[in-house]
């Protein structure tokens, strides 16, 4: 409507009103019908909403002026008929439109989820979950409200002001002149007050979510809190921030109360000069009196949708900033594929790295540097190393998560840049340390949902990491339900099932980041199994921190500072009294991870 | 004294009983002024279609202009009048219910605040802030827009009424016959509203948890390349919120129909029975038009009644909810008067414990004796009730059975301020707050720190390079919009936080996991830098925590198992060779 009644810094978003519109067209295209439909209802209801005062109008000059009785009921008849159509119009209006925007925002989510499921891994690691996770719900949700208690009401409000004054200059332009004379310094008092309002609703959300969050970290923390004495600080501190969203509320409360007398104000200026000229015109014969009647009738109804526009406003400028970190999210780029990239589905599983030199980003260090490897098929090797070694990046880009300068890692002899993303993902499978496990039944964990993979080969799967035996000898089976997070699994479990998945997926080359943490020693006894079943066959390499695992490998490579120090088998490199001799000789785990090693128990 | 103990008694049960007049009673002057200006506002409101009237009627009748201009400054007046009065009386109302809803948010915190663990164990922390926002948001709107919208509908009705009577009784009675179904009907679609209302918040919290394991697998999804898989799981669920939300917007399209009925139906039937009164002249034009404005008037009291009692159902459920919660006794009294000074000794004395809905004992009849100076190693397997051992003397939990002896003195005479200025435990999960590192560290302290000692305790903790090359040092704030610290170095903040404390008891329950023995040695020489009348009381795993200790507590399956230094332990304890056994290896290397 206005944005210099708005000073540039209230505003803190980039977005404009054409932007958005740009933004969301695409979504709005796809509803064309229910678009269509709703805008319809409005500009109809609006018509009808005018024609009842003339109506009225008309009864009073022709009806009762004239005295014809009979005129009198067939418009009582047809105000009947009109006020019943207007009320279903009122319905298919609000209700269209919000449908219309409900099946937006389902586009627009999925969309949403689907681009950034596509992101980089490098993103997720630098942008904290819960962020990304508000704006696929809470800030769609605003972007939603924005839509519908914002744009659809606006545009609504505004058909019937424009019918209003339509309406009005058709029954005298001159009372419609004189009587709305005194609008624009309406409008813009209005707009001043509304903008106060809108930067107070802000401060005023905001409070509440620092009450939110101190509520939240208190009842959480709630044991420190007690245990350190600082209840009655605490309390202290609460009433502070209470008393000062209260007072921040109250003043949200009196501000737009001011709202009201403003329209009062402006309300009696037009009524009462319609009444004051409409009288003189009236008494010049200028102006029929039924006409006056529907006049003021209508103009009552003119300060109601302009109110509601300046309130909807403000509300506006806050669900701008959603919209543009929805629109933020969509705009980073994807991992991208070239497009024509051939992918093989049979693979033996060689390995060849070549003169690889990787880091994260420019400005930062050399994380490998000159690696030259090669992997036989079906070998296991293992990967021996301390913390920051160069290890997990090194398995990164062996599944693509970073991309290697091309033609520094081969596969069969074919450079992994020139084959798609998701097939290298299925030639290569990984089995972290810690092994995200994801809400719903066993048997949906380890096929991941993923309809090609049958309960049949699931079930075979757990058969032969041994996690069957597990499962029978708690009474549970492949459909029992596992928490978020598998809260009600044991750390051993949900190694088990990340094998499972593994065979169940059955990829041609293993990568094991083998779990530092100490479980019971009978699970360690079935995962030991299970680690041996599910490198039979196949290209593996394993992180490895245990002894035991080391000496089964064919060979070992052991990596320090991003290089490759030695290579070669337990016993030969056990003769060259080089790092890895020490490393061994040492006991492995409290010296490769030191700071990570816990006690006997999973914390 | 006693009268004003009376007197809070009495308070508290008009709070619980009847909470309006309780807030009524203690913040009277805008209660009463709101009133006030309501009534006066809904007076005023009801006269100025009559002053229309008498316009219309003069204006008809060709009445000499001045006559007119009189009558329009009038109306004018009145106008002007209603834009003063509309706003003190929604003033008055807001001071009226920010105060209450702020009073019994803070009530409420303030409780909670006093009660323990076992509390909460029953009452997850999410529903608890849904008690605090969306309760306490509701029972504001019920003691103000509901009530508000209430009187406001009532004291219209009374005052409209009347005056569309003296206008004509007839016409009344016709017109507004089908009106009552209106706040019926308003009432029976505000149910429905918070009915779907609800279940489209549920939908929104599993579209939540979904994008939420969606974004935290990511790495899964990614390596098994299912991505197009957890899209079709999320449309699956988006599409049935969208569904939620489309019954939503149905019954809140109802709304304005349902309200607008009244008007409707009020106007079409004038309109029949009005033409013969106009007819035959008894009646006049400005009559009719003033009446059918009043039948407008009546729509909103009849809606505002409608809704107004809807809201009221439902601030009066979350009051409900919420006295419930403030209606729970802390099952830790705070009624010890003892103020110990100095710390001598400890004592258990056949302490056992059963936590509630359990049938087997956590603790089974524990007794042992520590002096001041002297340090005490805790071990055993997973549930053998170190943790309980340590909540008990914290008084976390209330004590049930046997007892604890501090100096002497069973721990429950002793102040709780005081009992835990003796004793601070640092328990396992490494919680933080979004403040500053400093402000965490010196969290306990009642006196601000000095920056030196908080940079000590950093460097005790092997915290200070790690720390130092944060772009705002001691100063960056944890949280979501702060820093991010991993799982060790939470861990090792939280031990700053209770070395820099001083108690004369330190407790670390398993603290000590995440720090290396380097660390580990450093934090035991600061500890016992501090005077030597001192103790520490540590839960651990790992054998190199405990070398130290002057006694070895070993605890199976809530038991005693075995008691002494390390090597009359090693002889008589199972459990304790079976973990000498296991972490073998890395002892031998260590030494």
């Amino acid at each position: 409507m206005s944005s210099n009644f708005i000073s540039e810094d209230l505003v803190k978003t980039k977005i404009t009103y054409p932007l958005l519109f740009k933004r969301l067209w695409p979504y709005a295209r796809r509803e064309r019908f229910l678009l269509f439909s709703a805008v319809l209802a409005v500009f109809v209801g609006a018509l009808i909403a005018r024609i009842i005062p003339s109506l009225i109008g008309y009864a009073i000059d022709h009806g009762i002026k004239e005295k014809k009785f009979e005129i009198f009921t067939t418009i009582a008849a047809i105000y009947l008929g009109l006020e019943v159509l207007k009320s279903l119009l009122s319905f298919a209006n609000t209700y269209l439109f919000q449908i219309f925007g409900n099946r937006m925002l389902y586009h627009l989510r999925e969309d949403l989820l689907s681009h950034t499921q596509k992101l980089p891994l490098q993103f997720f690691n630098k942008t904290p979950t819960g962020r990304i996770v508000t704006r696929l719900t809470n800030d769609v949700a605003a972007l939603g409200e924005l839509f519908s208690d914002g744009v659809i009401s606006v545009f609504t409000q505004f058909i019937v002001i424009c019918s209003v004054v339509i309406a009005l200059g058709l029954i005298s332009w001159k009372l419609t002149f004189i009587s709305l004379a005194l609008a624009p310094i309406f409008i813009t008092g209005s707009l001043y007050l509304s903008n106060k309002i809108r930067l107070i609703l802000h401060e005023q959300k905001k409070k509440l979510s620092v009450i939110n969050s101190f509520l939240a970290e208190n009842l959480n923390g709630i044991k420190v809190v007690q245990l350190y004495n600082r209840v009655r600080k605490n309390r202290k501190k609460f009433s502070a921030l209470s008393d000062e969203y209260r007072d921040t509320n109250f003043l949200a409360i009196r501000t737009s109360a001011l709202m009201q007398p403003i329209t009062n104000l402006f309300n009696a200026a037009t009524i009462t000069s319609t009444l004051y000229f409409g009288g003189m015109l009236s008494s010049q014969g200028s102006l029929a009196i039924g006409s006056l009647v529907a006049f003021l009738m209508n103009i009552q109804d003119f300060i109601p949708p302009l109110r509601e526009i300046l309130d909807k406003y403000q509300q506006f400028q806050n669900s701008l900033a959603s919209a543009e970190r929805i629109f933020t999210l969509m705009d980073e780029s994807i991992e991208h594929d070239a497009p024509s990239l051939h992918g093989h589905t049979e693979i033996k599983g060689e390995i060849e790295i070549r003169n690889l030199n990787f880091r994260y980003e420019s400005h930062m260090p050399w994380v490998l540097k000159n690696i030259n490897l090669h992997f036989k098929a079906g070998e296991s090797i293992a990967l021996v190393g301390r913390t920051g070694s160069g290890k997990s990046t090194f398995i990164s880009l062996l599944q693509r998560f970073y991309d290697a300068p091309s033609d520094s890692i081969l596969i069969d002899g074919i450079p992994i840049t020139s084959t798609p993303r998701a097939q290298i993902r299925r030639h290569v499978g990984v089995v972290q340390q810690d092994n995200f496990i994801f809400k719903g039944t066993i048997q949906e964990n380890i096929s991941l949902g993923d309809l090609s993979i049958s309960e049949e080969r699931v079930r075979l799967a757990c058969e032969k990491t041994g996690y069957m035996k597990v499962l029978e000898r708690t009474g549970r089976n492949l459909a029992s339900l596992v928490d978020e997070r598998g809260a009600n699994l044991s750390v051993g479990e949900r190694q088990l099932i990340a094998f499972a998945r593994i065979l169940a997926f059955n990829p041609d080359i293993l990568i094991l980041d083998e779990a530092t943490a100490n479980i019971d020693s009978e699970s360690e006894n079935i995962i030991q199994q299970a680690t041996q079943e599910i490198t039979k066959d196949r290209t593996s390499i394993i992180i490895a921190h245990r002894l035991s695992t080391i000496e089964h490998c064919d060979r070992i490579v052991v990596l320090d500072q991003g290089e490759v120090v030695e290579i070669g088998t337990h016993a030969e490199l056990m003769n060259s009294n080089g790092i890895y001799n020490q490393f061994a000789s040492a006991g492995l785990k409290s010296t490769f991870n030191e700071a990570s090693a816990a006690g006997t128990e999973a914390p | 004294m006693q009268n004003q103990a009376k007197n809070k008694k009495t308070a508290e049960s008009t709070f619980y009983n009847h909470p309006i007049w309780f807030y009524i009673r203690h913040n009277p002057r805008p209660f009463v002024l709101g009133m006030t200006f309501l009534i006066i506002t809904n007076s005023l409101d009801a006269v100025y279609p009559l002053v229309m009237k008498t316009a219309i009627d003069q204006i008809e009748g060709l009445v000499p202009m001045t006559e007119i201009t009189r009558t329009c400054l009038i109306f004018l007046a009145i106008m002007s009048s209603l834009a003063l009065t509309r706003y003190s009386w929604r003033t008055y109302f807001g001071k009226f219910h920010t105060y209450a809803a702020e009073h019994i948010r803070q009530k409420l915190f303030n409780h909670l605040t006093s009660l323990g663990p076992n509390f909460f164990h029953k009452n997850q922390v999410g529903e608890l802030m849904s008690l605090l926002t969306n309760d306490v948001q509701s029972f504001r709107q019920a003691v103000g827009p509901a009530l508000l919208v209430l009187a406001d509908g009532f004291i219209i009705i009374l005052v409209v009424l009347p005056i569309m009577i003296s206008l004509n009784w007839s016409w009344t009675w016709k017109t507004l016959i089908f009106l009552p179904m209106v706040p019926l009907l308003i009432w029976k679609v505000m149910g429905l509203i918070n009915k779907n209302y609800k279940i489209q918040q549920e939908k929104f919290s599993e579209l939540t948890s979904l994008v939420q394991e969606t974004i935290g697998g990511i790495r899964v999804i990614k390596g098994f390349s299912q991505e197009d898989h957890r899209t079709a799981v999320f449309n699956k669920i988006s599409a049935s919120f969208e569904h939620a939300c489309n019954k939503v917007a149905k019954v809140d399209s109802l709304f304005m129909p349902v309200m607008e009925f009244g008007v409707t139906s009020g106007s079409v039937i004038l309109l029949f029975i009005a033409k013969e009164d106009l007819y035959t002249g008894a009646v006049t034009i400005g009559t009719f038009v003033a009446f059918h404005r009043y039948i407008q008037k009546m729509v909103w009291p009849m809606t505002a009644l409608g809704m107004g009692f809807s809201n009221f159902q439902k601030g009066y459920a979350s009051f409900e909810r919420i006295k419930k919660v403030l209606l729970t006794e802390s099952d830790i009294y705070d009624v010890g008067t003892t103020v110990i000074s100095k710390f001598e000794t400890l004592e258990f004395r056949n302490v056992s414990f059963k936590y509630k809905n359990c049938e087997v004992y956590a603790l089974k009849d524990i007794s042992f004796k520590l002096r001041a100076g002297e340090s005490l190693g805790i071990m055993g397997p997973v549930g053998s009730g170190k943790t309980t051992l340590v909540n008990l003397l914290t008084r976390l939990y209330p004590l049930e059975e046997g007892q604890i002896l501090v100096n002497g003195i069973p721990i429950e005479n002793i102040t709780l301020d005081c009992l835990r200025s003796l004793f601070l435990l640092i328990p396992q999960e490494a919680f933080l707050f979004s403040e500053s590192l400093k402000d965490n560290v010196t969290f306990g302290l009642s006196e601000p720190a000095h920056l030196d000692t908080v940079l000590r305790m950093a460097d005790v903790v092997d915290l200070t390079d790690e720390i130092n090359a944060l772009p705002l040092k001691f100063d960056s704030q944890l949280g979501e919009r702060g820093v991010n610290l991993s799982g060790g170095q939470k861990q090792r903040l939280t031990i700053a936080r209770g070395l820099i404390m001083q108690t004369p008891v330190l407790i670390l329950d398993d603290s000590l996991s995440a720090v290396d023995t380097r660390t580990e040695k450093a934090i035991e020489n600061e500890l016992a830098k501090t005077t030597a009348t001192f103790s520490r009381i540590i839960v651990a795993h790992r054998l190199s925590s405990l070398k130290t200790v002057d006694h070895l507590l070993i605890l199976k399956d809530g038991h005693k198992e075995a008691w002494g230094t390390y090597e009359e332990v090693l002889q008589s304890s199972p459990t304790f060779q079976k973990i000498i056994h296991f972490q073998g290896t890395e002892t031998h290397s260590e030494q």
